[in-house]
């Protein structure tokens, strides 16, 4: 306890006047110095890896039309069911892939708005060579993988004998009208099917306009 | 290839997975999209396609990769569409389940939000036993381990007892709705892949998996007699009892390929004076490896991050950063902590062992002591108990037991590695119960049950108010643990009804014609070293209704209180108005034919009776009636005052008139006279407090002014006069009450009372046959005001009460009874008189 200025210590009268101190005082052993050897480090030069970082955060237009991407997410999730529907019951079809979709998105989406897209898609004569494909094999979803080892996911994926087409489905908020995504799927297409004949097409799925990408 | 391949813990594992994939399937032209790969998660997947890249040199269809989740989903989705319920709506399920048919599990959180804490904790349960496919007898068997009772909380005990069929029914009310949780995908994902070919891949590859939950082994064990599974592992099961176990479920040998002599790792230590130069060095060092990508930093504190990434982001690798959880916020480490936390924090509860620095006994500082507190209930230990505690302390060497101010006792001395033994032994004993300090620690003194004071039966009253207690949950309420309840069974304060938080003690009242229970409440008692205040009484109320009046008010005090308030800054604010208006609701008593139990006192088989009480009665009797009508006089007078704002004539006449009709009868018990109506009342109060200068002359004229009431149509003006007659009246009333002495006289000028005395034989005689107590006790002592010391009268009692409680007060009073006698249905007692009272 500190002792208050100019008082005296009551302990120091319990201590008689013929105890002397005896010895010195005790200094701390002092350490031995370290064994360690001293690093000089040069100096830093640090670069902007925040920039590197891009694309790890969503872009404002992701965040800001978050709803209209959930509703791309939906009818993107329902196409991927459909595969070839050659020779198939289109009915069944459409029902199975709104059965499916319900189940992933529980959450309650507009399923009947869905179900009009999709019987639309189907049932337009300009883009039947994409949904009835004899003699092609449908992929949806499917990935590949570039040189670099990023995923590439292409929406819909035909491979015929002499030839593969790419569709690239957009809705309404979705950029890329240069359609440079599926500029880039053609390339990887034409590594993987050397001498077939690659097409690709951006498909907008709310005015079912269709762009084929050269 | 082999259904089951083990890398070596030193392997890369991301390398020899390739290695296997190039080998079994790309090297013989099988696509790698006809491979399927399960990790646990999805990140894995990211290296394993750059790994492939690397080696492919090009663009390429990597496998379908999957997570566990995702692959359980498939299995089932393969059969039927899958509709998952998210984890607050499956929360949500349970609670409904648990205010249906599992009412125990609430433990009185009635509300979802309350709730939902432990509804996450029952779901996760629910999960766990799901993912691991624990069946109905397994859980039977823990159940009944359950019922003997595990050292565990209550709520924990009752969700053991009734999780078999908790969980049934809860799988049935999502099963109802086509609803899977995570736990059912799993549980069910083996049966839905009974006849799965999965003949759209040539293998399925379960990768890097350690420790595999009972439905994920069934699945893979499915997968693998299908021919389809492929597991690869890391290690080997001679060193990990988990991959032995494994190999045992699947029937394979979980082996590396070749035992390589582990290389241990070199271990260098840097120091840096700051974070900065830490992760300067760590940048150095860096520069030196020639796979710089291959090295793992773990950093244990998340600060470093950004420095170390400016640091090593000018070396130009590829780094990928993996934020998981500090050390400091792992489940095992909260674990840990809270349970060191509780272990501190467990404070002198009946069970409780708690370090005396932390529950502030000042009789023991040694911080390597701990001392037990035992809660005894309503202060009694029985001789049996106290013997085989004594046996215990003398086995522990332990030589002190000591009493509290609670009526408890503690054990004081106790070391660290002593307190398991001594908490057991406890246990045994039964002595471990309720928290000690708290609410549900009542202290009552034995009232009425053994005292000749008490006028209650206060200990019935703990024990009813202990019993409300654990029935509303106020025991587990943390703002309502640090209250107290202290009882007296009279005005004395063997109770410490003085300074209690919240306290009561003992009174009667008379209603129709006979006597009844009743406590005064108080609030807001305490003693400190520089805070001590006295109780304040706030409400007179049967004593049936105390425990409705404190659950009322409890429960107040709960949602009213502030966060930032303590109980008596609560009872300042809100408190003391809550309690009046309580009171209102609770004061009344009902006849005793609408409802006899008000008039027998709490744990008592018999009506409650004054007969056999001593003076404590006898004199709290006296004052009772006269403070209660008094307080009728004041409540009139209130309302007379509220009735002017609205300028109800008629109800002020009759609330004025009801002032002047309590006040002229409150203080006419002091005289031994009991007025039969109002205009005897009015008589008494002129002869007696008038005349004899007690209340002012004035008042003279009280009958006058009674009249006037009675006959009504008075105007506004005179009504304001006569309402300024009877506020005065009624302050010089409570005023001579307050100022009254022990023998009930206001002035020193009291005329004896007009009694019938007889000449007998012997002595003077007082016939008080007829008279109620506590009216023969006022009686006999002012008649016995005017005789001379050492005269002997002869007082007339009637059986029953009179006869039990006036001669033990007389005798209290320091008179001698020399005589009882029994004649034809009353008593003839012989009072010597000794003092002057």
């Amino acid at each position: 306890m500190a002792k208050a200025k100019g008082s005296a210590a009551s302990a120091e009268f319990l201590i008689p006047d013929d105890c002397i101190e005896l010895g010195k005082k005790g200094s701390p052993q002092k350490k031995e110095d370290s064994k360690g050897q001293l690093h000089t480090l040069s100096p830093s030069r640090y670069s902007d890896w925040i920039a590197m970082l891009q694309d790890e955060f969503k872009d404002y237009a992701q965040l800001k039309f978050h709803q209209q991407i959930k509703k791309g997410e939906v009818v993107h999730y329902a196409l991927s069911l459909a595969g070839n529907l050659y020779a198939k019951d289109v009915g069944l079809e459409v029902r199975r892939c709104l059965l499916l979709t319900q189940s992933r998105f529980p959450e309650g989406e507009d399923f009947s708005a869905l179900e009009k897209t999709l019987k639309a898609l189907f049932s337009d004569t300009r883009l039947q060579e994409f949904f009835f494909c004899e003699g092609g094999i449908v992929f949806t979803e499917k990935e590949v993988v570039n040189r670099f080892g990023d995923t590439r996911r292409i929406d819909r994926l035909i491979v015929k004998d002499n030839e593969v087409v790419i569709i690239d489905f957009k809705t309404g908020i979705q950029e890329d009208e240069q359609g440079e995504q599926v500029k880039e799927y053609i390339e990887l297409m034409k590594v993987l099917y050397p001498g077939k004949k690659v097409r690709g097409y951006l498909l907008h799925m709310d005015e079912r306009l269709l762009k084929e990408v050269r | 290839m082999q259904q089951v391949i083990s890398l070596g813990l030193q392997d890369d594992f991301i390398r020899g997975l390739t290695d296997i994939l190039q080998e079994e399937f790309i090297s013989r032209g099988i696509p790698l999209e006809k491979v399927a790969v399960v990790f646990g998660g999805r990140r894995p997947e990211l290296f394993l396609k750059r790994e492939l890249s690397r080696r492919l040199k090009g663009a390429y269809f990597p496998p379908v990769f999957f997570s566990m989740d995702d692959f359980v989903r498939e299995v089932i989705e393969r059969k039927r569409p899958v509709k998952t319920i998210r984890a607050m709506d499956a929360t949500y399920r349970i609670y409904e389940l648990a205010k249906q048919t599992h009412q125990g599990l609430l433990m009185e959180r009635n509300s979802f939000a309350a709730f939902l804490p432990w509804a996450e904790e029952i779901h996760a349960f629910i999960e766990q036993l799901d993912l691991e496919k624990i069946d109905d007898d397994t859980l039977r068997q823990v159940q009944e381990s359950a019922k003997i009772g595990y050292d565990a909380l209550p709520e924990v005990n009752l969700l053991l007892e009734d999780m078999a069929a908790l969980r049934k029914e809860f799988h049935r009310c999502l099963e109802k709705e086509g609803l899977f949780t995570r736990g059912m995908l799993y549980m069910n994902a083996a049966e839905y892949a009974e006849d799965n070919t999965f003949n759209d891949f040539e293998a399925v590859i379960f990768c890097g998996f350690f420790y595999l939950h009972k439905s994920e082994q069934d699945l893979v064990n499915k997968l693998l007699t299908g021919g389809k599974a492929r597991l690869v592992f890391q290690g080997d099961e001679s060193e990990w009892p988990v991959l032995r176990n494994l190999s045992g479920v699947f029937a394979k040998p979980i082996k590396t390929a070749d035992a390589q002599p582990r290389t241990e790792p070199r271990m260098h230590f840097y120091r840096g004076f700051d974070m900065h130069s830490q992760v300067g060095i760590l940048r150095e060092r860096l520069k030196e490896l020639k796979n710089p990508e291959e090295a793992l930093i773990l950093l244990a504190n998340p600060d470093a991050l950004v420095p170390l990434l400016s640091e090593i982001s000018s070396l130009g690798v590829d780094f990928n950063v993996s934020i998981g959880y500090p050390l400091k916020r792992s489940a095992v480490f909260s674990l840990f902590q809270d349970i060191f936390a509780a272990q501190l924090s467990r404070k002198p509860e009946g069970s409780g062992l708690a370090s005396d620095s932390q529950s502030h006994s000042q009789s023991h500082r040694q911080p390597e002591y701990y001392y037990a507190h035992i809660r005894l209930e309503l202060g009694d230990i029985s001789s049996d108990t106290l013997e085989k505690l004594c046996g215990l302390l003398k086995k522990l060497n332990k030589g002190q037991i000591r009493t509290t101010s609670y009526q408890n006792i503690i054990i004081p001395y106790i070391r660290q590695e002593e307190l398991g033994e001594v908490y057991y032994g406890l246990k045994e004993l039964g002595l471990v119960s309720g928290k000690a300090e708290s609410i549900e620690d009542i202290v009552s003194c034995t009232g009425a049950a053994t005292c000749n004071l008490g006028i209650c039966n206060s200990r019935g009253l703990a024990a009813a108010l202990e019993a409300m207690i654990h029935k509303e949950g106020f025991n587990r309420i943390k703002e309502l643990s640090e209250l107290n309840i202290k009882i007296s069974g009279c005005p004395n304060s063997c109770g410490q009804h003085p300074i209690g938080k919240i306290s009561f003690y003992g009174a009667s009242r008379r209603f129709d014609n006979r006597s009844v229970p009743f406590y005064r409440m108080l609030l807001g008692g305490k003693v400190g070293i520089d805070d001590a205040a006295l109780a304040k009484e706030c409400a007179f109320i049967p004593a049936k209704d105390i425990p409705n009046i404190v659950r009322d008010f409890l429960k107040g005090y709960i949602s009213d209180k502030n966060s930032n308030e303590d109980f008596y800054a609560y009872l300042e604010r809100r408190g003391y108005q809550e309690a009046a208006d309580l009171a209102k609701k609770y004061e009344k008593c009902p006849s005793y034919a609408e409802n006899k139990e008000y008039y027998f006192d709490w744990g008592k088989e018999e009506e409650f009776s004054l007969a056999g009480i001593g003076p404590g009665e006898c004199g709290a009797g006296v004052l009772d009636m006269m403070e209660a009508d008094l307080a009728d006089a004041g409540y009139s007078l209130k309302a007379a005052k509220e009735y002017f704002d609205s300028e109800s004539l008629g109800l002020i006449t009759k609330e004025l008139y009801r002032v002047l009709s309590f006040s002229s009868r409150s203080l006419l018990v002091a005289f031994g006279l009991e007025p039969k109506n109002d205009l005897e009342a009015l008589r008494y109060f002129k002869e007696r407090l008038v005349s004899g200068g007690i209340v002012s002359e004035v008042f003279n004229d009280i009958t006058e002014k009674a009249w006037e009431l009675n006959a009504g149509s008075l105007g506004k003006g005179r009504l304001k006069e006569l309402y300024d007659y009877a506020h005065v009246l009624l302050g010089e009333l409570k005023d001579a009450y307050k100022n009254m002495d022990s023998a009930f006289k206001f002035t020193p000028k009291i005329p004896a009372p007009q009694v019938k005395a007889e000449e007998s034989a012997s002595a003077v005689t007082l016939n008080l046959r007829g008279v109620r107590c506590p009216m023969n006790y006022v009686q006999a002592k002012v008649y016995l005001e005017n005789v001379k010391i050492g005269h002997v009268i002869e007082i007339c009692l009637d059986e029953g009460e009179p006869i039990q409680n006036v001669p033990v007060s007389l005798k209290n009073d320091g008179q001698e009874i020399l005589e009882i006698k029994k004649v034809d249905g009353y008593y003839k007692v012989l009072v010597k008189k000794w003092v002057d009272s």
